[in-house]
């Protein structure tokens, strides 16, 4: 019975976790949103990273195998929305995705490549939860660099210590890596300043004339 | 044009009279129970307007009506004119929630109303954004007082999204594409209606360990049986295992 009773306690926690990332992931859309109206793109689709995505099979069903991950149902452990991509002056484009990072603490372990070892991953208290906006610029008649996969499982990048930096393209263009704490886009004005932030940089650098709508 | 806008084809300025024809236009074209209803509760509280306007006859946007008695001298222009079979209801929009509705203004417009229309039914009279409150102002015009009910824009945004979450899943796919173009609308003027971070609770779980369910769901049983007994031989062909209770 006791063990019957420490699992209800746990399940019951299952549920209140299980609402509170629908609360989490509704303001998250919301913020997507928000973020790309405000910055001007007209579109948002996704990515899932860290693991597979699940597909559906021709019969319709979901495919469940034996060795998927637990990972796998959950999307928005690490996302990426992709915003779309726009031409600026001179003739380049920029494209501009953003990553989720609800939990960074695989990438805070340098010492283990298993992602399914969470007992590996560092402490809750010790990791965080970011936004990473990757804005690419090519010139006019280059290809994409767009290594997404590759950036986003960096773990320089991924960590909670990552700030911001400017990386070149073999293509000629450059990327802009911006990360931010998600605690940093609470509300609307927060947001706004963040954006600000961003674009700011941007320009500062010579990166992208960005401005905010 | 709304879509060719929202998907940037076109650039749009987005102005009080975009914001009007775009939000206020497309409602024109909702069932009239929930036009009315999603203007109703885009007002104050304490608004207590009517369940009901009777069945509009008429959407008119930006109408010219005579100007006697006022101090314009052709004509008097107020946003929007619905008429109903029991009402006439004139609206007064300004871009921006928060200020630039002024009482002559409202006075002007009835007063143009009263000489537009050869009838005396109630008029109902919003002010639509630009309100600093909610509250329920007056004027008085030829002698009878006229309420002026206030609304915002966000109010009105936010009726919007209530309405279209409490749409039947199977239900009219018209009506929930109809409330999310102006959703969208509203989204295009800078209207959000978003629920930031900031009201997420926290629900203080505890850390999590791997043991807390391995611990439950886990059981080798060969490993529980061997804590308890201790073979007395081993198997073979001829023989059978013996079991007998440890002795401590």
């Amino acid at each position: 019975m006791e063990r019957k009773e420490k699992l209800n306690r746990a399940l019951c926690d299952i549920r209140k976790a299980h609402r509170m990332i629908y609360s989490y992931q509704q303001r998250m859309l919301g913020l997507m949103k928000f973020i790309s109206a405000k910055l001007d793109f007209a579109q948002i689709s996704g990515v899932k990273h860290f693991s597979n995505d699940m597909y559906k099979r021709r019969n319709g069903y979901i495919d469940v195998h034996g060795d998927m991950w637990a990972w796998d149902f959950l999307y928005s452990y690490l996302f990426q929305y992709y915003l779309g991509e726009k031409e600026i002056e001179g003739g380049d484009s920029i494209a501009l995705s953003v990553v989720q990072y609800s939990d960074t603490g695989f990438f805070e372990n340098c010492n283990n490549d298993d992602r399914t070892d969470i007992a590996s991953f560092a402490a809750e208290e010790e990791s965080s939860s970011k936004l990473l906006f990757i804005i690419e610029r090519k010139p006019k008649a280059a290809e994409w660099e767009w290594n997404i996969e590759e950036i986003v499982h960096n773990r320089e990048y991924a960590s909670k210590n990552h700030t911001r930096c400017i990386v070149e393209c073999g293509n000629g263009g450059r990327q802009c890596l911006y990360s931010f704490g998600i605690e940093e886009f609470i509300d609307e004005k927060t947001a706004l300043e963040s954006l600000d932030r961003l674009c700011g940089y941007c320009r500062d650098t010579g990166f992208a004339d960005i401005r905010r709508v | 044009m709304l879509q060719a806008a929202l998907h940037k084809k076109i650039v749009v300025p987005t102005l009080e009279d975009t914001l009007t024809s775009s939000v206020v236009g497309l409602m024109q074209f909702l069932p009239d129970d929930i036009f009315w209803s999603l203007l109703a509760e885009s007002c104050g509280v304490s608004a207590h307007l009517p369940a009901s306007i009777g069945k509009i006859t008429g959407v008119n946007f930006w109408p010219r009506f005579d100007a006697r008695n006022t101090c314009n001298s052709t004509y008097v222009e107020p946003d929007v004119w619905i008429e109903t079979d029991i009402y006439d209801i004139v609206i007064e929009a300004k871009r921006y929630d928060g200020g630039g509705q002024c009482l002559e203004q409202w006075e002007k417009e009835i007063i143009a109303l009263n000489n537009e229309r050869g009838n005396d039914k109630e008029i109902i009279f919003i002010s639509l954004g630009g309100n600093t409150s909610h509250a329920n102002d007056s004027c008085v015009v030829d002698g009878k007082e006229v309420c002026i009910y206030k609304a915002s824009w966000f109010n009105l945004l936010h009726a919007v999204n209530n309405r279209r979450k409490r749409l039947p899943e199977n239900g009219s796919g018209c009506l929930s594409r109809l409330l999310g173009a102006i959703a969208e609308a509203f989204f295009m003027h800078g209207y959000y209606d978003i629920e930031w971070l900031e009201s997420l609770e926290c629900i203080n779980l505890p850390s999590y360990r791997t043991s807390l369910f391995t611990d439950i769901l886990n059981f080798d049983n060969h490993d529980f049986f061997a804590a308890l007994y201790t073979p007395a031989a081993g198997f073979s062909e001829n023989s059978i295992m013996v079991w007998n209770e440890k002795k401590n």
